[in-house]
């Protein structure tokens, strides 16, 4: 069995950039390094891995290699660290299965395993694969996923490290935007929607010998959609290995999902925790978890703390005032406050692991370290030291409705199992306690079971489109492991028609090939390829990476008034996709330095990765063969820079329409649904039709990252979307009915025609236009 | 099935407490708690009403609008008119069903319940998979109460609400409305009530020969009186002491002394009797035709000197009603219900249709029924 799959590819030197193609169709030039492979290894008689077979080798050869004095995957000694290190993985409990896990992995395609956190599977299984399966030996490589970016990076980064190899070479990491792997990869780690995305050009995943699904049990949406697939794939590639590892008892789901596969479960370090309910619920939740970590922190023993909150405004704020509180307390130790959420930089979130403060003298209070995070520390991040978790049993969560198409997060309550798993987090290094800021019955009856998986609370439009691009055409039928409600579906199919990347009959359409193809949303990625047409390709790709990184303007708390002065200066009255290409261009031209981000309260980071986002999206447009162009920039106050821009956008983002209703507020085009613009919007005029990024359900409804469009390119661009009988009674119908009339009334050629400048006029007199349609509206209504 | 999807039904069908909807459900309860009760709107009630039917035609504010459009716009079903749909019936699915796997193979079981939260439901075959009908539902935190806050609060707010209710129900049903909101009602019977005992007085009187000379002059005066006496002058009160006199006068005249126009105990609910007649006076209307026909007869004297003892009823009503001792304290209307169906027994009158008829048969034949609503 192993000399056969290990003939299949022969370990090629590859183009980096044809990273997408299958591996026969990346070979640059020829025979290279290919290795020989055979009943054993192949390799010299001496070699660690000499006397190893492929897919039968035991957990004690395996670590006699890690013992070993030659790196067997660089032939380089290993390093004094490198034994530091693997002392310490010895005493992992994943380590003690080893054999176990070997034996069924070995006689079974798929395995599901459970391991609490800390039980160092993450880390570990995949060594043990590595060691079994050497990939490396047939060119080809075994993928980790990971729900999140910043595990993917932390996790290689770990694991690089525990093997003695140079991150990006034999262990590597493949996110978004950003591919840190070679073609020495052997062991690469990856987000969830990273596989998924090289399942659209390799359906088979025939680089990749096994695949671990890690944190399976988060169900986010990628994960949910590869199980289905695997369960495909695995039809077709009986050599190919598939571990699910979750860590919740909540296996036996994923268990009958792929068959009634063996289970493997190893327990973690765990200590007992008690657990403390509040007698009555809470006025407040954030202000119970401030005074809760400063009762701790005063009264209980050393050890550090956990506090969840749910956003990073919250956690900020914590921060500040547990710590202003803290250090008033002349009996309690000294007290270290540390933030953690996911758009924190790296450098800050890698605080966390800092040791607690020492007393102040010599055997008196203890120090504590208090971290405040979302629900990232929940599972995916391992903080040893906690010994208290307060929970107040809240999270942001994602969702998702198709009739009103809104996506938003909202601070909804947690799940049974997630509170389960926050209180699990005190119990890591000695007896812990887990205040929970809810009554024990408010657990029992509000809480539910386990959290809705992503799938059921998201937009699928992304989703859809991969799977037409991966061949499953039938997706009423798709094995959804928790089908989502036909309705998601629907918009999801009807919003790919609109664009025109599937047909009538939900086929894929060539263009839909194409957009399948960038790693956008399928709306981003239709404005980017057909921004050419209109002639400013350049600044939609701007744009659109900006649109895909986090915000760039930062804001301070105690800067607020200086941070909304610098952003003044980049703003664009038309609307707020044009001030981010107006950061943009500032940055370029300030030579994308880093003082001068400072200085206008633009975040550096971010606009570097949106610098690099766009690096890679033009690598595409090239890939494409779409033209690369702007629209002349020295006569933007008159020409038709900004106007091409915006009609590029609205191309795209047609179907995020709102319009402005006599009485001021905005209304979601079809949906009807009454909304505002979000304060941090630079569109300074009213706007009688808009486009916007974002629909966000908060107190109020905001439309977010919005620029004005007219409703005559909306006429024009997207005709079947804009049929105004599927239109529900509204202003915007009767604005858009007059608007067909007056076109029809003056010849169908002039409405198509339209100059640049016409627009502008027209802006400036739509005052009067407006009133003017007003009285006419009155009128017919008596 | 009518559950679109796994969630507890419990939970869904509770209204956000702070939300409009669950007011206004409370408001329907209430009318209809009112409208249980039978009791016709009072004004205050109807200003109410209009005020609401006011605020509604205004501009609403525009948080409400948001939360009204996206309320709606929630409960609306994406269908036919939605091109989605269309693909997704090419593709096989069908109306009403379910997307997954297991969807058309048979072992597919609808689904309950998405690992099932209710303690009522038991956990539907505890790793099964479910397919969602319809999308989860937005449920929108405000403010940061701590969990369970909401939902002990609305537990607080529905307990107050349900006792202020039954508080207002039973002020309704036991002394408010007798006392306050239906004076005028409560006006009204009583004087049916002295009507009835007046025609009932005249009538024992009639059958009664062996009657005082006073009474014979009384009847003489009133059989002159008809055609000449103005209205006005006829309404007077006195007419129902002159009946009381007379109707305790059998047995105890002269117990004590009562001076015209003062009200006795069957007025007791009003602290002021002065105050309530001008009321009853104006407010006679469909009283009229019986008093009438009862002041043509009954002669008011009201300077004659009459004795009377407020305890004079409870002397002289067990003489009259023999087995009911305890008519005085009887509410008005039921003394009235009993005196109207005495002068049906005893003289085949209807008080209602202010009319004698010849007989059982005839008063059967004719009369509409024995209630006031029969008539």
């Amino acid at each position: 069995m192993s000399s056969k799959k290990g003939s299949k590819a022969d370990a090629p030197v590859e183009n980096p950039y044809l990273a997408h193609l299958p591996p026969r169709e990346r070979i640059v030039g020829g025979e290279a390094t290919a290795q020989k492979t055979g009943g054993s290894s192949g390799l010299a008689a001496d070699h660690p891995l000499a006397n190893f077979v492929m897919g039968s080798t035991t957990a004690e050869q395996g670590e006699a290699a890690e013992e070993g004095a030659i790196n067997p995957f660089t032939n380089r000694p290993f390093s004094d660290k490198y034994r530091r290190i693997l002392a310490g993985r010895r005493k992992l409990p994943v380590n003690k299965h080893r054999k176990e896990f070997l034996d069924l992995v070995q006689n079974n395609q798929v395995v599901i395993l459970v391991g609490e956190t800390g039980s160092g599977k993450t880390t570990q299984i995949p060594q043990f694969m590595v060691f079994d399966d050497l990939p490396s030996l047939k060119g080809m490589k075994i993928a980790c996923t990971q729900p999140r970016r910043l595990a993917a990076m932390s996790v290689a980064q770990r694991v690089a490290e525990e093997m003695d190899v140079v991150m990006g070479q034999e262990v590597g990491y493949n996110i978004r935007f950003e591919d840190c792997t070679s073609q020495r990869t052997m062991l690469q780690y990856m987000t969830d929607g990273m596989l998924l995305r090289e399942a659209m050009n390799d359906p088979l995943l025939s680089r990749y010998s096994a695949v671990i699904l890690d944190e399976a049990h988060d169900r986010t949406l990628s994960t949910d959609i590869l199980m289905g697939l695997m369960k495909e794939i695995i039809k077709k590639r009986p050599d190919l290995k598939v571990v699910v590892m979750s860590a919740t008892l909540d296996a036996g789901k994923f268990q009958k999902y792929f068959d009634d596969a063996p289970l493997m479960s190893v327990p973690g370090r765990t200590f007992p925790v008690e657990i403390y309910y509040t007698p009555e619920p809470e006025s407040d939740y954030l202000e119970a978890a401030i005074f809760t970590a400063l009762q701790i922190h005063r009264t209980e023993d050393a050890g550090d703390i956990l506090l969840f909150l749910t956003g990073e405004e919250e956690i900020e704020d914590a921060c500040r005032k547990i710590k202003a509180e803290a250090d008033q307390m002349p009996d309690a130790g000294p007290i270290k406050v540390l933030p953690l959420y996911s758009t924190l930089p790296p450098q800050a979130q890698k605080r966390i692991y800092e040791d607690a403060p020492p007393p102040r003298t010599v055997g008196g209070r203890p120090g504590r370290k208090v971290v405040v995070s979302t629900n990232i520390a929940e599972t995916s991040l391992t903080i040893d030291g906690i010994v208290y978790v307060i929970d107040p049993g809240f999270s942001k969560q994602k969702v998702y409705n198709p009739r009103i198409r809104v996506e938003s997060l909202l601070v909804s309550p947690i799940s049974k199992a997630s509170a389960q798993q926050r209180s699990g987090r005190a119990g890591r290094t000695r007896p812990g306690k887990c205040f929970r800021l809810y009554t024990e019955n408010a657990f029992m009856k509000e809480l539910i079971e386990t959290t809705y998986p992503e799938i059921l609370r998201s937009n699928l439009g992304t989703v859809v489109l991969q799977l037409k691009k991966l061949g499953i055409d039938d997706l009423v039928h798709f094995d959804f492991m928790d089908p989502p409600a036909p309705e998601t579906l629907m918009r999801a199919l009807e919003l790919l028609n609109y664009l025109e990347a599937l047909d009538d009959d939900g086929n894929m359409t060539p263009l839909g090939s194409m957009m399948a193809d960038f790693p956008l949303d399928p709306q981003l990625a239709k404005m980017l390829i057909t921004s050419p047409q209109y002639g400013c390709s350049n600044e939609i790709m701007s744009i659109v990476s900006l649109l895909n990184v986090p915000l760039v303007f930062m804001r301070p708390p105690d800067q607020r008034k200086m941070a909304d002065e610098a952003k003044a200066q980049f703003s664009h009255p038309d609307g707020d996709h044009l001030t981010l290409l107006n950061v943009y261009h500032a940055y370029k031209t300030a030579n994308e330095d880093q003082k001068w981000c400072y200085d206008n309260f633009c975040n550096y980071r971010t606009l570097k990765s949106a610098d690099n986002v766009r690096t890679q999206l033009k690598r595409y447009m090239e890939r494409f063969d779409l033209d690369l162009v702007s629209l002349p920039y020295d006569e933007r106050p008159k020409g038709p820079y900004y106007t091409g821009i915006r009609k590029a956008l609205a191309a795209g983002y047609f179907m995020q329409v709102a319009h402005q209703e006599r009485s001021g507020n905005y209304l979601t085009v079809k949906d009807n649904q009454v909304v505002r613009l979000h304060p941090s919007s630079s569109l300074d005029h009213a706007s009688e039709w808009v486009i916007y990024n974002e629909f966000v359900l908060t107190n109020q409804n905001y439309i977010r990252t919005v620029t004005e469009v007219k409703a005559e390119w909306l006429l024009d661009i997207a005709p079947n979307y804009f049929d105004l009988d599927t239109f529900p009674n509204c202003e915007g119908k009767r604005v858009l009915e007059k608007l067909i009339m007056r076109r029809k009334s003056s010849g169908s050629s002039n409405g198509r025609s339209r100059d640049y400048d016409e627009d502008e006029d027209r802006r400036k007199s739509r005052k009067s236009d407006r009133s003017d349609r007003d009285r006419k509206d009155s009128k017919r209504r008596k | 099935m009518a559950n679109p999807h796994g969630a507890q039904p419990e939970e869904e069908e509770e209204e956000d407490y702070m939300s409009e909807a669950f007011l206004n459900n409370l408001v329907s309860q209430a009318e209809k708690n009112t409208k249980k009760s039978g009791v016709s709107l009072t004004y205050s009630e109807r200003r109410r009403e209009k005020e609401k039917k006011h605020l509604a035609n205004l501009p609403k504010p525009l948080h409400v609008r948001e939360k009204e459009a996206r309320e709606q716009g929630l409960k609306r079903e994406l269908g036919e008119e939605n091109k989605g749909m269309a693909m997704l019936l090419k593709m096989g699915f069908k109306k009403g069903g379910t997307l997954g796997a297991s969807q058309g193979s048979g072992t597919f079981s609808p689904a309950t319940s998405f690992s099932a939260t209710s303690s009522s439901s038991p956990p539907p075959s505890e790793l099964s998979t479910t397919a969602l009908r319809a999308p989860l539902e937005i449920q929108i935190k405000q403010g940061r109460g701590g969990l369970g806050m909401e939902s002990s609060k609305k537990r607080q707010l529905e307990e107050e609400l349900q006792k202020q209710e039954s508080e207002v129900n039973r002020v309704f049903d036991e002394g408010y409305r007798g006392k306050k909101g239906s004076q005028f009602d409560q006006e009204k019977r009583k004087r049916q009530l002295l009507a009835a005992q007046g025609i009932c007085m005249r009538m024992d009187s009639d059958r009664a020969l062996a009657i005082k000379a006073i009474e014979a002059d009384l009847k003489e005066q009133s059989t002159l009186a008809p055609t000449d006496e103005p209205a006005e002058s006829q309404r007077s009160r006195s007419n129902e002491f002159w009946w009381i006199a007379d109707f305790v006068s059998d047995d105890i005249l002269g117990t004590r002394a009562m001076g015209p126009g003062q009200v006795p105990e069957l007025l007791e609910d009003s602290p002021n009797a002065e105050s309530s007649r001008p009321f009853d006076h104006s407010d006679d209307e469909d009283g009229d035709p019986e008093d009438k026909r009862i002041k043509k007869r009954v002669k008011i004297a009201s300077d004659s000197e009459i004795t009377i003892g407020l305890e004079g009823d409870d002397v002289t009503e067990p003489a009259k009603w023999g087995e009911r001792p305890d008519f005085a304290e009887l509410e008005v209307h039921e003394k009235l219900e009993r005196v109207v169906a005495y002068l049906r027994k005893e003289f085949f009158y209807c008080f209602w249709c202010s009319a004698r008829y010849d007989g059982k048969e005839d008063l059967d034949k004719f009369c509409p029924g024995e209630a006031e609503d029969d008539h």
